[in-house]
């Protein structure tokens, strides 16, 4: 319940920020935007106007996770609200889980706000355009050109916008975990540090793994990387997605690991933050 | 009466980025009892907020003891029978009061029927029962104080940290904070006043304590700390030749516009200076017990520790 109570507060102090408010305005009316590209054929188009959805959902993504996250322990400091919390029963774990749970509510809305604009908006494309014929335009000699109709819901969307929220749902427990003792600028950089490294993830396993061009202590050093930054790319499936003759594996088994993945490794970061949060003084 | 406040030996000590240490409180040793308005008292940065803040377990200390209604400070359990008001306290500004007050009833856990009586009758206590329903950003900063002291109270505590309450406040909400404060201890609660309004400790405090440099420099009763052995004798018409004569023997006077004031313990001279004054047809104005002011007391102790 007290978990619950901050969370709902930092969600509506958070849901409040003018900045947020701009940045969600402008993400839609890009994604409407992105929708109204027509420049070559219909499936080429609805490519391209998928990918550049998608796009534009993972940087909002980013850009909220980082500029929430950062001043959700700061701020209360500094604003010395955190005095009049931390005197009542409320326990360190309990006020860091809640700020995490509010910011990510943030998040959550957020994201699934764009997403569902990007899904409503691809949908109306589709069911305007009705259904799209290959080969050449009219008869040419007995070849007649075949017709399908267009799918107006894509389901694989949804999924690559659940995995672009579980990706910033890890990036937003690395933000409240470096929070407890960072300061708001040094956390920016350090969290978008680490979203890029962890993003790189394949580059730090083909490095740690090049027995001949690698010394050991190089190879060591990248494997370290690679086992201790999360993986961001686990949850880059948009190619995949778009693209879906290039899949190698279940991608429902894919799906259901990287999110377990996410899982865990929020859970350990939530664990250490709570821990370096309890010896703080404030 | 039990004690409410123990501190035994308390010492915090930082550390600065430089390598060098601070020591916020010295080798504090303090008790407050149950049921009393304690003034804790001292200069800018003497130690009282970091005090205050080891008591609510908000940081621990280098050294020492400080217990809180008989356990250790920070104990969970404890804090549901104690309450703060911080110095100039911010709130999440988009809240009601009534949101404030709901806010932090969840966080003490008071359940929902009981909640919404409480927060009705702490926000007419307050005054604050007609603006209830603004925003706190477009509160003044007495009203902001008033909800401060409203969610002090919340969960009707037996132990109230107020750190500087009546500051910046106009006089009627300075007023009427004293009056709250003393209304406190008529129903048995422990107050635990950090303050530079010295006016308002001497009037409302039971006892006091001077901290400087984090060190205790004076604790006690505020009546027998203001209390002197001194008499005070007041009288019109003195000319300089008789106010002369007086100085040399008074502990301590002062001759100003024909109004002499002399300060002076032994009885023998008080006897004196009275037929002096009345043999040079001075007009005696007063002859009372000398009473310093808290003001006074506060200035010589942190002149005197420093």
């Amino acid at each position: 319940m007290v978990i619950w109570t901050i969370a709902k507060t930092t969600y509506r102090e958070a849901m409040r920020k003018k900045i947020l408010q701009v940045f969600l305005i402008v993400a839609l009316a890009m994604i409407v935007l992105a929708l109204s590209f027509t420049q070559f054929g219909f499936q080429r188009d609805m490519t391209i106007v998928k990918s550049l959805g998608l796009t534009i959902i993972l940087v909002s993504g980013l850009i909220i996770s980082l500029t929430i996250g950062i001043t959700l322990i700061p701020n209360e400091v500094d604003r010395r609200t955190i005095y009049t919390i931390l005197s009542k029963p409320v326990k360190r774990y309990e006020f860091v889980i809640g700020k995490f749970l509010g910011g990510l509510l943030t998040l959550s809305v957020n994201i699934w706000l764009m997403g569902i604009v990007f899904i409503v908006m691809l949908a109306i494309k589709a069911a305007l355009i009705g259904e799209v014929s290959t080969g050449p335009a009219g008869f040419v000699g007995d070849v007649r050109p075949e017709t399908y109709k267009v799918q107006i819901f894509d389901p694989s969307m949804l999924l690559g916008i659940l995995m672009i929220y579980f990706q910033f749902f890890l990036l937003s427990a690395v933000v409240m975990c470096f929070s407890v003792f960072m300061t708001p600028t040094v956390n920016f950089f350090a969290s978008f540090a680490v979203y890029l490294v962890g993003s790189a993830a394949p580059i730090w396993a083909s490095l740690a793994a090049d027995k001949e061009k690698t010394g050991l202590l190089v190879r060591g050093f990248y494997k370290v990387i690679h086992t201790i930054i999360p993986n961001f790319d686990y949850f880059n499936i948009s190619n995949r997605l778009i693209h879906p003759h290039h899949e190698v594996r279940s991608l429902p088994l894919f799906v259901s690991e990287s999110i377990a993945y996410a899982l865990v490794y929020v859970c350990l970061l939530l664990i250490i933050a709570s821990i370096v949060f309890d010896s703080r003084e404030v | 009466m039990a004690t409410a406040i123990e501190i035994q030996g308390l010492t915090k000590r930082f550390k600065s980025p430089f390598g060098g240490t601070l020591n916020a409180v010295d080798n504090l040793d303090l008790n407050v009892q149950e049921g009393e308005i304690f003034g804790f008292l001292g200069p800018n940065g003497a130690g009282k907020t970091t005090t205050i803040k080891i008591l609510l377990g908000l940081i621990s200390p280098t050294s020492g003891k400080a217990m809180v209604l008989g356990k250790p400070a920070g104990d969970n359990n404890t804090k549901k029978r104690i309450s703060y008001l911080p110095e100039s306290p911010y709130f999440y500004e988009y809240m009601s009061a009534r949101e404030l007050l709901n806010f932090y009833a969840d966080l003490f856990r008071i359940g929902r029927e009981e909640r919404k009586t409480r927060v009705d009758s702490l926000l007419e206590r307050v005054g604050l029962a007609e603006a209830a329903d603004k925003p706190l950003r477009h509160y003044s900063k007495g009203m902001l104080q008033r909800a401060g002291v409203a969610q002090a109270l919340l969960n009707n505590p037996d132990l109230v940290f107020l750190d500087e309450p009546t500051s910046g406040l106009d006089p009627i909400a300075h007023a009427d904070i004293c009056n709250l404060i003393l209304d406190l201890r008529a129903q048995g609660k422990t107050v635990f006043v950090s303050s530079h309004q010295l006016g308002d400790i001497e009037m409302i405090a039971n006892r006091v304590a001077i901290l400087v440099s984090g060190k205790l420099a004076m604790m006690g009763e505020v009546k027998e700390l203001l209390t002197t052995k001194q008499v005070e004798i007041i009288a019109d018409g003195v000319n300089d030749e008789v106010a002369g004569k007086i100085a040399e023997i008074s502990d301590e006077s002062e001759l100003h516009a024909g109004r002499l004031t002399a300060y002076i313990q032994d009885a023998a001279v008080q006897k004196n200076v009275i037929e002096m004054l009345l043999k040079n047809n001075a007009s005696l104005v007063s002859v009372n017990p000398r009473r310093r002011t808290l003001e006074k007391l506060f200035v010589d102790t942190v002149r005197g520790g420093r």
